[in-house]
């Protein structure tokens, strides 16, 4: 009888661990079995900040009848909105993918308008690249930085605006003015090198998004100060692109501006978006899945850009206090939130703040985000907000941020 | 006797168990079952390959001198193994069979998407617990 209760126990506890789904998946299984492989981001000068290339542009189209046959979610749904007649193509979607802002972005929409708002999304990510870019001449950006002073169009002024709240927010770690500093690196020009300490020091001293003055819409600069929208545009733009499907009649859809994750409303069956989130150790994987609706996913990592010399990693994310990338003890922050501008800014922001003061920022801004951030030791640190709607699917120790 | 009912129920318990464990394993491969790969080329969908009936090693080449890629099929996989862009980001993304995010070619407005061909929505991909995923984030 020994035996018999001996197996008994082995079989109940082998049932339970696989039934336990994710959380306690190692991580070799969860490299074999999912479904993330590697991207650009996996090499050297993935992406560049410069959004220069206005003109890259083409659009793949395709429609399909999304049957949405995926296994039953126990998920808490958010309610569809509209309460007039049924859209009979409801679940019908249309997609678009479009080369702006120096990455590939794929745009989904459903229902009968889905086509008009691709087709009005699409041309407005072309408007705003130009409008952001800081190497397009007919941009406000470009402009700006030539001339030290000028007025803005309403677009960029708002960006801008953002832009420097979000400076002050952060206490000066997201800064729109970070860019000789970048090039210096090579990072905006892809001619990559390791500055020296004096030049990075010299460069420095024009680093300060404070001494931006905005004024209306007409911003000056102080002399060797150059404005570069980079790291925030994209979010800016997914919510733009959120904008123009609402207005042409759209009620769902999930749109991805180079890994820049923005969703609107629920899929057509009422279950959330499911948003896989890259796994920095490795590239192959996810560490966690995150169930959103009407919110922004982003992400900023020390894998997605970065070079090699001598055997060290030099990633993209420079802490503007040093001139050098951050050392911060995170390798991935996602940001989730309703704000896709909010979201952009403070992904690189806390990923800047290592792990400590990125858990007392979103302690004090708790209403306005949520976050998941991943620390080199391989720990995955969530804020509460999100333990119902976030697996994290490494088998890695997770804290909970409360 | 008693001993040999014990060994008989162990036995089966242990078959019960195994069999548990390959039905879960299977389950989870699953989520890997994407075999068709879209190749788009300056916005134009222009081949469709089922990876999973792949032989034989093919290569071609898209575009012209200046602004080409030449991809490979293989029972291993799809990708760029040459081209003649300045940041080389496609070669180095390598042979891959699956994936949520595409091999993307920027220079040269190239990329190979992969999907189920029992999905009818080009988004969703197989994921680990076996639900689709609709976007991945962090590229």
């Amino acid at each position: 009888m020994k035996i018999i209760r001996k197996t008994l126990t082995a079989t109940l506890l082998c049932t339970a661990l696989l039934s336990s789904g994710c959380a306690g998946d190692s991580k070799n299984q969860t490299a074999d079995t999912s479904a993330v492989s590697a991207s650009e981001s996996t090499v050297s000068a993935s992406e560049s900040a410069d959004s220069s290339q206005a003109e890259n542009h083409a659009v793949t189209e395709n429609t399909s009848s999304d049957s949405q046959n995926s296994q039953e979610s126990d998920q808490s749904v958010s309610e569809n909105s509209n309460n007039e007649t049924p859209d009979p193509k409801a679940n019908e979607s249309e997609s678009s993918e479009l080369y702006a802002m120096d990455t590939v972005m794929s745009l989904t929409a459903y229902g009968s308008h889905a086509r008009e708002a691709l087709d009005s999304a699409s041309a407005e990510i072309q408007r705003l690249d130009k409008l952001f870019s800081i190497s397009s001449e007919t941009g406000d950006i470009y402009r700006v930085n030539r001339d030290g002073e000028g007025d803005l169009s309403e677009d960029t002024r708002s960006l801008l605006a953002s832009a420097l709240e979000y400076g002050k927010d952060t206490n000066g770690i997201f800064d729109c003015t970070i860019e000789p500093v970048m090039e210096a690196w090579g990072f905006t020009t892809k001619n990559y090198r390791i500055p020296s300490d004096s030049e990075l020091a010299e460069l420095l001293s024009h680093v300060d998004a404070s001494t931006v003055t905005l004024s209306g819409n007409h911003v000056t600069l102080p002399e060797d100060v150059k404005l570069d929208l980079g790291g925030i545009a994209k979010g800016f733009t997914s919510a733009r692109v959120m904008e123009v499907f609402k207005n042409s009649g759209v009620t769902s859809g999930i749109i991805s501006l180079g890994g820049n994750v923005q969703t609107l409303g629920t899929k057509p069956d009422e279950k959330l978006w499911r948003v896989g989130i890259q796994d920095p150790n490795d590239l192959n994987a996810m560490f966690a899945v995150v169930e959103v609706s009407d919110e922004a996913v982003i992400t900023s990592g020390a894998y997605q850009r970065y070079f090699e010399e001598n055997g060290v990693h030099y990633h993209h994310i420079i802490d503007p206090r040093t001139g050098y990338p951050a050392e911060s003890g995170l390798t991935s922050v996602t940001i989730i939130s309703p704000d896709g501008t909010l979201a952009d800014a403070l992904s690189t922001s806390l990923f800047i703040m290592g792990p400590d003061d990125a858990s007392a920022f979103w302690q004090n801004h708790r209403d306005k985000f949520e976050a998941i951030m991943m620390t080199e030791n391989g720990e995955v640190l969530v804020t509460s907000g999100l333990a119902d709607r976030c697996k994290v699917t490494n088998g890695g120790k997770v804290r909970v941020i409360s | 006797m008693r001993k040999k009912t014990n060994l008989l129920i162990t036995l089966a318990l242990a078959v019960l168990c195994i069999g548990l464990l390959g039905a879960w394993m299977i389950l989870r491969q699953k989520g890997n079952s994407q075999n068709l790969a879209e190749i788009v080329y300056q916005g134009e969908l222009i081949r469709t390959v089922d990876l999973s009936s792949v032989k034989e090693t093919e290569t071609f080449t898209v575009g012209e001198p200046g602004a080409q890629n030449t991809i490979q099929i293989s029972p291993d996989g799809i990708g760029v193994i040459e081209a003649d862009c300045r940041d080389q980001i496609c070669v180095k993304q390598g042979i891959r069979s699956h994936g949520p995010e595409p091999i993307v070619c920027l220079p040269h407005k190239l990329s190979i998407r992969f999907k189920d061909s029992t999905e009818s929505s080009d988004r969703s991909e197989g994921t680990d617990d076996n639900q689709a995923l609709d976007a991945v984030t962090g590229r």
